[in-house]
C-alpha cells in the first residue's frame, strides 16, 4: 500500500513558510470552509468522527477532550503544546519550523470549534528557529486576514500568543505548562480539576499537541472518513515517527499509524548499521519501556504498543544495537530525569536522583548487590505515586532494561559469584 | 462545605461526614491516623510529600488522602502491604540526604519526621552513596534560621507565606533534588508574621534564631497564657526551662489568633528575664533614686499620699494607668483610687485614644474572617493589632472582599482597594459627607480639599453591596467617632439587610477591660455613671465608705492640673507617659511640678526616671487572672508561670498599699470575683464585656468646628502624623535584647513626591522642627503616606514624636553630617 505523506508533504521541497506557497497547496481552505459552511459544533463533530487521538503521548481522543469544556459562560482558552522535549523525539519540531501555517490553521480551527477566547502556543525555548518561523507565519496570516478581528468576514475573531519556554522538560506536562504560561513555577498541578475545567488563569482550557492540531485542517478538508481510513480503526491517521539511535537513516518518517517496528526500522530507517544486530528500541521516547526482538512485529499504534507492555508516547523510536550497554543508557537517561524532576513530590525528587547516583556508581565499578534491590523497589515506590508521570517515565527504560537484560545489570552490581570450596 | 453527608468506609469502619471532607480528616473521625508531612488543616491541600497515599477501591492508583475529598460509598484501605511499602518508601526518600543530626536539632522530640519514621519507617537505610549537602544555618530573616539539609520540601512555609500571610517572599528555588527554600531575590524574610513558619515546619529546618540550641522540648515546662502584646489577646503557650522563658508558641484559638502569632507576640519575651528589670523599689533621696525595701517604699507612698489628701483633699491625687493589667488588677486599682485615696481622678488612657470599644455595632474578631466589606478609618491594623490583618488580607485575597480606607494614615494592601487620604482632623468631614450621602442627601456637606464628592458616592455604592461589613477605627479622634457612628447608623437604615461590626484596636492590650473596670473618670465598674445613686449606694456599702468621690479628671486634665500645681500626687501604673502621651512637654511639666510621683513599672522607663518612688512590677508571666481583649472577650489565665522574684505583681502591690494605708482589704482573686458578683458584673472565661457608651466621645460639636484640619501647613512645611509601628515603643520592647534586630529606627516617612520636592533622598538625615521642638530622623519614602504629610512612629525613645504635641506643621531640614576633626 502506498502512502502519501499528509502532514509532512512538501517539507524539504516547497517553502511552506511562505503563506502564498501554503495557500497554493490548498492552505487555509479548511479554515475558509469551517468559517463559511460549518458551525463550531460541526467542526468538533468532524474531528470526533475522525477518531483523531492526541499525539502528545497519552492518545486521548481529541474530539472527546474538546467536549469536556463546561458551558458556564467563562472564557475558554486553547493552548498548543509545542514544548517538545522528550528525548528521541523531533516530529513537532519539523512541523513548527517547516510547516507553521498548517499548525496555525489547525489552531484556528480548534479555537473555532471550542469557542476559545484566545489561543496560546507554548514553544520550547530552544526552538528558536521554530519560534522565528511561527512569528513570521503569524504575521503573514494576520496580513491575509486569517488572524485578528473578523476573520474572513465571518465575524469570528482570534488571536494567537506565542510564549517561549525557558528550558524545562516538565513544562511539556500540560498543567505545568499552564503554570509556566501564567508566570509561575513550571510544576504540574493536582488533578482533578483538569485543565478543561480549571486551566489557564483558572478558565476552561484545551491543551493539544502540535501534531494533533496539524491534523485538523486535513480532517476538515478531506473528511473524517478519509482520516479514519488510514491505519488501524482504533487509532487512525498519519503519524510522524522520529527514528534515532543506531540505524542507517535516522530521521522523521510519516507513515500510517500502526506501521510495525520492523518495517519502520528495517524498511524506512534503512536497517541496522553494518555488522550490527537489533537489540532493543524505545518506542515512544526515553520514557517508554523498551521493546525487544520478540516485539519487532508490533504495530506502532497506541493500543498495540500498550499490549506489548510499553507506550507509543511521542513515537520517538530510539534503536539500540548489540554494541549498546543497557546500564550505560540507563545511567544516561536517569541523569536526564534527575535533572528535570520539578521536585514537588518526594518519590520523584529524591528517587530520580538516587536512581542516577546508583547507576553512575555502578558504571564506575562501585555497584553492590543492594543496588538492584533498590532499583526494583522503585518500581513500587515511584510508580503511580506522584502528581505527574515523570517519576514513572524515569523508570521506563531502567526497569524494562533490567527485565530484558538482567545479566548486564547484575554484572555491574557485583552480584556475589558462586563460591566453591 | 455542604451539609450533605456522605458515607465512607475506612479500614472497615464506616463514618458519615459532610460532603467535601478530605479523606485524611474523615479518617481522623474514625480514629485512623494517616501520616502526613505537607498537609496542614490551615493550608490548601498540596499533595506533595506523598506520605498519605492510601488505596481506594475502584481507583487504579493509590491516592493522596490529603487532597481527595470523600465521595459516597468510598471504600478506603490504609493498612495494606502496598500502603505500608509506599510509606516506607517516602520515609526512605526523605531520610536519604537528611543529616540525621537529631541529637542537636531543636525539633528533636517534637519532629514529625522522627515520629513518623518511628511509626512507619524501615529500620535501616539502603543508601550506599555519601549524603548530598545543602546550605546550613541560612539566616532567612531576623528571626528565622533555615537548615536546607533538614528540609523535606513539604513547602508548608512557602504555602503559608502565600496563602495565609499573603506575602510572596518565600519561594522554592532550583529544580528537583536541588530544590531550596529561599526568599525571592534573596531579600531578608521580613514581615510581621514570619515566625509562624517555625511551627508549621514539620522538621527542624526552620528554627527560631532566639530559641536555637537552648533546650530539648521534653525539658520544657509549658504553661498556657494570654499574650499581652496588643489588644488581640492571642492564646499562647509559654515554654520555660529552669525558670527562664525560652519560647512562645500559639494555642489555636478561633476567636482571636486563629492559630497564628505576630512576630512581636512570638519573639518578644526576653524582657521578662532582662537584667534591666527592676527588682527592688526605688525611692528618691537627695535627688537620686536609691533601692529600698518594699515596706520602706510602701510606707513612703502611703505617708505622702495621705499627707497630700489631708492637706489638699483627694482631688489633689490622680491615678493613671491600668491598660496593661488583668481585670482583677484594674478593678483593684480604681478601688484603690476611689476608696483608699479618695479621688475620682482615674484614667487608664495613656496615648490619646478615647475609646477602645463601643457598645454600638459590636464586632468580633472572627467577623473579619467572614466580612465581604472592610471599612478602615484612621487605622493600621497591621501595626496596632497585627493578627487582625491576617484575616483582612485573606478576606481581600481569598474571598475577594472589598476594602476602603479613610484617614490621615492609610494601610497598604497588595490587592485593589479604595483609599481616601486626608490631613489629620479631616477624617470626620469625610465621614459626615458619607453619612449624609448614605442618608440620601442630595447636597453633600463640604469635603476636605482633594476629596471628590464622586468618591463618596462610589463609597456608598460599595457599602451598599456589603452583606457583612467590618469597620476598624483607631478610637482616637472623638469627632471622627461620632461621625463614624452617624454614618454607620445611616448605612444600617438603608434598604436591604446587612450586619455591621465595629472593632477598635486598643492602644494598650487591656484598654477595653480597664475601661469596663472603671478606670475612667466618671464611670464606675460596668460603665455605670458615677452619678448614679443606686450604684453609689451599692459601692458605698461594698467598700465601707461614707462618700464616693465624684467624676474626676481624665489623663489630659490630670496632667494639666499637675502642670499648674493643682494636682499634687500622681500614681502612674504601667504608664510611660513621657513617651506615649501625645504632648510630651505637658508630661514633663506635670511630673516636674507634682509634689509626689509614684511610678509602677517593669523597667526604669523615661517616666520612672522622673518619679519619687518607683515600684517594681512583675510581668504577665507572674500573674493569674482574667484579661479582656479588643472585642470584649474575657480570657482566664489559671496560674502564674513564674514567681515574681524581687518585684511584685500589680495585684499584690495594690493590696499591700491598701493595707499600708490602714485598710483591711482582702485582695485575692476570689474576693474580687465576689465584689464583681455583688456589682452584677459577669466576668468569666468566655464572657463578653460590653463596649463603652458613646457618651465617651463627648457631645456633638458644631458641625463646622469638627472635621477641619487640626493644623495648617505653611509653605515648605509638612504636617506631622504620628503613626503606630509594631516595633516602635519604649516599654518592654526597648528592654528586650531579642527585639533589637527589628526595633524601628528613628525614621520619617515621606510621600516620594514630597521627598523629591524637598530635594531629599532616601536615607538622608533630616531634622523635623516646629518652634522649639526638633527631632532628628532619617528620611524614607513610602507611597502610602499622604502628600503634604510626614509620618513618624509613635514612642521611639531616640526620637520622641510627642515633642511636637500631636499633629503639627513641621519644617524639614537636611542635617549636614558632622565633620569629625
Amino acid at each position: 500500500m502506498s502512502f502519501e505523506p499528509v502532514l509532512t508533504k512538501g517539507i524539504g521541497v516547497l517553502d511552506l513558510n511562505d503563506i502564498r506557497v501554503y495557500e497554493a497547496q490548498g492552505g487555509y481552505q479548511a479554515l475558509r470552509k469551517a468559517l463559511k459552511q460549518m458551525t463550531p459544533d460541526e467542526v468538533r463533530e468532524e474531528v470526533t468522527r475522525s477518531n483523531l487521538r492526541g499525539r502528545g503521548g497519552a492518545g486521548f481522543p481529541t474530539g472527546r477532550k474538546w467536549s469536556f469544556l463546561p458551558n458556564d459562560g467563562r472564557p475558554r482558552y486553547l493552548v498548543c503544546n509545542a514544548d517538545e522535549s522528550e528525548p528521541g523525539t523531533c516530529n513537532n519540531r519539523i512541523l513548527i519550523q517547516w510547516h507553521p501555517h498548517q499548525l496555525i490553521e489547525g489552531i484556528l480551527l480548534a479555537a473555532y470549534a471550542i469557542g476559545a477566547a484566545k489561543s496560546f502556543i507554548y514553544i520550547r525555548g530552544e526552538f528558536y528557529r521554530g519560534y522565528k518561523s511561527l512569528m513570521a507565519a503569524i504575521e503573514q496570516a494576520r496580513a491575509r486576514g486569517y488572524i485578528g478581528e473578523n476573520i474572513l468576514g465571518s465575524g469570528w475573531s482570534q488571536e494567537i500568543v506565542v510564549h517561549r519556554g525557558a528550558g524545562a522538560y516538565i513544562c511539556g506536562e500540560e498543567s505545568a505548562l499552564l503554570n509556566s504560561l501564567e508566570g509561575k513555577r513550571g510544576e504540574p498541578r493536582l488533578k482533578p480539576p483538569f485543565p478543561a475545567v480549571v486551566g489557564l488563569y483558572g478558565m476552561p482550557t484545551i491543551v493539544n499537541n502540535v501534531e494533533t492540531l496539524s491534523c485538523v485542517p486535513h480532517i476538515i478538508n478531506r473528511g473524517a472518513e478519509w482520516f479514519a481510513s488510514i491505519g488501524p480503526a482504533s487509532s487512525p491517521g498519519p503519524k510522524i515517527y522520529s527514528v534515532s539511535g543506531l540505524v542507517r537513516r535516522p530521521g522523521n518518517y510519516e507513515l500510517p499509524m500502526g506501521v510495525t517496528l520492523r518495517e519502520l526500522i528495517f524498511e524506512h530507517a534503512g536497517g541496522m548499521l553494518p555488522g550490527r544486530t537489533f537489540k532493543a528500541a524505545s518506542p515512544g521516547g526515553s520514557s517508554t519501556p523498551i521493546l525487544v526482538e520478540q516485539h519487532l512485529d508490533t504495530p506502532l499504534d497506541f493500543d498495540s504498543v500498550r499490549a506489548a507492555g510499553s507506550m507509543l508516547g511521542t513515537a520517538g523510536v530510539i534503536v539500540y544495537d548489540n554494541t549498546v550497554s543497557m546500564p550505560k543508557v540507563a545511567e544516561y537517561f536517569s541523569r536526564f530525569y534527575a535533572g528535570e524532576s520539578c521536585g514537588q513530590c518526594t518519590p520523584c525528587r529524591e528517587g530520580t536522583n538516587w536512581m542516577y547516583r546508583i547507576l553512575r556508581r555502578m558504571q564506575a565499578g562501585g555497584g553492590q548487590p543492594v543496588d538492584l534491590e533498590v532499583l526494583r523497589s522503585m518500581g513500587t515506590t515511584m510508580s503511580g505515586t506522584t502528581i505527574c508521570p515523570l517519576a514513572d517515565a524515569s523508570l521506563g527504560f531502567v526497569l524494562s532494561a533490567m527485565k530484558y537484560f538482567p545479566e548486564e545489570f547484575e554484572a555491574l552490581a557485583g552480584a556475589p559469584k558462586e563460591v566453591r570450596v | 462545605m455542604s451539609q450533605e453527608l456522605v458515607t465512607v468506609t475506612i479500614d472497615g469502619r464506616t463514618v458519615q461526614v459532610p460532603k467535601g471532607t478530605l479523606l485524611v480528616e474523615a479518617a481522623k473521625q474514625v480514629g485512623i491516623h494517616i501520616p502526613v508531612f505537607c498537609y496542614h488543616p490551615k493550608l490548601d491541600p498540596a499533595g506533595l510529600c506523598r506520605m498519605c497515599l492510601v488505596q481506594v477501591e475502584k481507583m487504579p492508583k493509590p491516592v493522596t488522602a490529603c487532597t481527595t475529598p470523600v465521595t459516597d460509598g468510598m471504600v478506603v484501605h490504609t493498612q495494606t502491604q502496598l500502603v505500608s511499602d509506599l510509606r516506607k518508601g517516602v520515609l526512605e526518600f526523605l531520610l536519604l540526604n537528611h543529616p540525621l543530626d537529631c541529637p542537636v536539632c531543636d525539633k528533636g522530640g517534637e519532629c514529625d519526621l522522627q515520629d513518623l519514621t518511628f511509626a512507619y519507617g524501615a529500620g535501616t537505610s539502603r543508601l550506599v552513596d555519601p549524603k548530598e549537602h545543602k546550605p546550613k544555618a541560612v539566616d532567612l530573616g531576623p528571626f528565622i534560621v533555615l537548615d536546607e539539609e533538614r528540609c523535606i520540601l513539604c513547602r508548608r512555609c512557602v504555602r503559608y507565606d502565600h496563602e495565609v500571610a499573603c506575602e510572596t517572599q518565600l519561594v522554592v528555588e532550583e529544580r528537583g533534588h536541588h530544590n531550596l527554600i529561599a526568599t525571592a531575590k534573596g531579600q531578608p524574610y521580613e514581615h510581621h508574621f514570619t515566625g509562624n513558619v517555625i511551627d508549621l515546619c514539620p522538621v527542624g529546618a526552620l528554627t527560631s534564631e532566639l530559641y536555637r540550641f537552648k533546650a530539648r522540648p521534653w525539658d520544657l515546662v509549658k504553661v498556657p497564657a494570654i499574650c499581652t502584646g496588643c489588644s488581640v489577646g492571642c492564646s499562647v503557650e509559654l515554654h520555660f526551662r529552669h525558670g527562664r522563658l525560652l519560647r512562645v508558641i500559639p494555642r489555636d484559638n478561633p476567636a482571636t489568633d486563629g492559630g497564628w502569632l505576630c512576630d512581636r507576640g512570638r519573639f518578644q519575651y526576653q524582657y521578662v528575664q532582662s537584667e534591666e528589670r527592676l527588682t527592688q523599689p526605688l525611692v528618691r533621696r537627695n535627688g537620686e533614686l536609691v533601692p529600698v525595701s518594699w515596706s520602706e517604699a510602701l510606707d513612703e507612698v502611703a505617708r505622702r499620699f495621705r499627707a497630700i489628701r489631708e492637706q489638699h483633699g483627694g482631688e489633689a491625687l490622680g491615678v493613671i494607668g491600668g491598660g496593661r493589667l488583668t481585670l482583677e488588677e484594674a478593678y483593684l486599682l480604681q478601688k484603690l483610687a476611689r476608696a483608699a485615696l479618695g479621688t475620682g481622678n482615674v484614667d487608664h488612657r495613656v496615648s490619646g485614644q478615647v475609646v477602645a470599644g463601643l457598645s454600638q455595632f459590636p464586632g468580633r474578631i472572627a467577623d473579619l474572617s467572614e466580612a465581604d466589606t472592610y471599612l478602615l478609618v484612621d487605622c493600621l491594623p497591621l501595626e496596632t493589632a497585627p493578627v487582625l490583618d491576617i484575616r483582612i488580607r485573606r478576606g481581600l485575597e481569598r474571598r475577594r472582599a472589598r476594602l476602603v480606607a479613610i484617614g490621615s494614615v492609610l494601610p497598604r494592601y497588595r490587592v485593589r482597594h479604595g483609599r481616601i487620604g486626608v490631613r489629620p482632623g479631616e477624617t470626620a468631614a469625610v465621614l459626615r459627607a458619607l453619612a449624609a450621602a448614605l442618608a440620601g442627601a442630595k447636597e453633600l456637606p463640604a469635603l476636605p480639599a482633594g476629596v471628590d464628592p464622586e468618591t463618596i458616592r462610589e463609597l456608598v455604592a460599595l457599602l451598599d453591596k456589603g452583606q457583612k461589613i467590618a469597620v476598624l477605627w483607631d478610637g482616637r479622634d472623638p469627632a471622627t467617632g461620632r461621625t463614624l457612628l452617624e454614618a454607620l447608623r445611616a448605612l444600617q437604615g438603608r434598604p436591604g439587610s446587612r450586619s455591621i461590626h465595629l472593632l477598635i484596636p486598643g492602644e494598650q492590650p487591656m484598654s477595653r477591660g480597664a475601661a469596663y473596670m472603671g478606670l475612667l473618670p466618671g464611670y464606675l465598674p460596668g460603665y455605670k455613671p458615677v452619678t448614679l445613686a443606686q450604684v453609689q449606694e451599692t459601692l458605698r456599702r461594698l467598700w465601707g465608705l461614707r462618700q464616693l468621690p465624684g467624676k474626676g479628671l481624665d489623663t489630659a486634665g490630670m496632667l494639666a492640673a499637675a502642670a499648674e500645681g493643682r494636682l499634687k500626687g500622681l500614681y502612674l501604673v504601667g504608664a510611660n507617659l513621657a513617651l506615649t502621651w501625645p504632648d510630651g512637654d505637658l508630661v514633663r511639666k506635670a511630673l516636674a511640678q507634682a509634689e509626689f510621683v509614684v511610678v509602677q513599672d517593669l523597667f526604669l522607663t523615661e517616666t520612672a526616671r522622673m518619679a519619687d518612688v518607683v515600684l517594681p512590677a512583675a510581668p504577665f508571666t507572674a500573674k493569674a487572672g482574667h484579661y479582656a481583649n479588643l472585642d470584649g472577650l474575657v480570657q482566664a489565665v489559671a496560674q502564674p508561670a513564674q514567681s515574681p522574684g524581687g518585684a511584685q505583681t500589680d495585684l499584690a502591690i495594690f493590696g499591700a498599699l491598701a493595707r499600708t494605708l490602714g485598710l483591711e482589704w482582702k485582695t485575692g482573686v476570689g474576693e474580687i470575683a465576689r465584689e464583681w458578683q455583688a456589682l452584677g458584673l459577669k466576668v468569666a472565661e468566655g464572657a463578653l464585656l460590653p463596649g463603652a457608651p458613646a457618651d465617651l466621645l463627648g457631645p456633638a460639636a458644631e458641625p463646622a468646628a469638627a472635621g477641619t484640619a487640626t493644623v495648617r501647613a505653611q509653605d515648605g512645611e509638612l504636617i506631622l502624623v504620628p503613626v503606630d509601628r509594631l516595633y516602635a515603643g519604649g516599654g518592654t520592647l526597648a528592654f528586650d535584647p531579642g527585639m533589637a534586630r527589628v526595633a524601628n529606627r528613628p525614621e520619617a516617612y515621606f510621600h516620594p513626591e514630597d521627598l523629591r520636592r524637598l530635594g531629599l533622598a532616601e536615607g538622608d538625615p533630616v531634622t523635623l522642627s516646629a518652634g522649639e521642638a526638633a527631632v532628628d530622623l532619617v528620611a524614607r519614602a513610602a507611597a502610602e503616606v499622604i502628600p503634604g504629610t510626614v509620618q513618624v512612629p509613635r514612642g521611639l525613645p531616640q526620637a520622641p514624636v510627642n515633642r511636637f504635641g500631636g499633629a503639627a506643621a513641621v519644617r524639614v531640614t537636611r542635617r549636614v553630617a558632622e565633620v569629625k576633626a
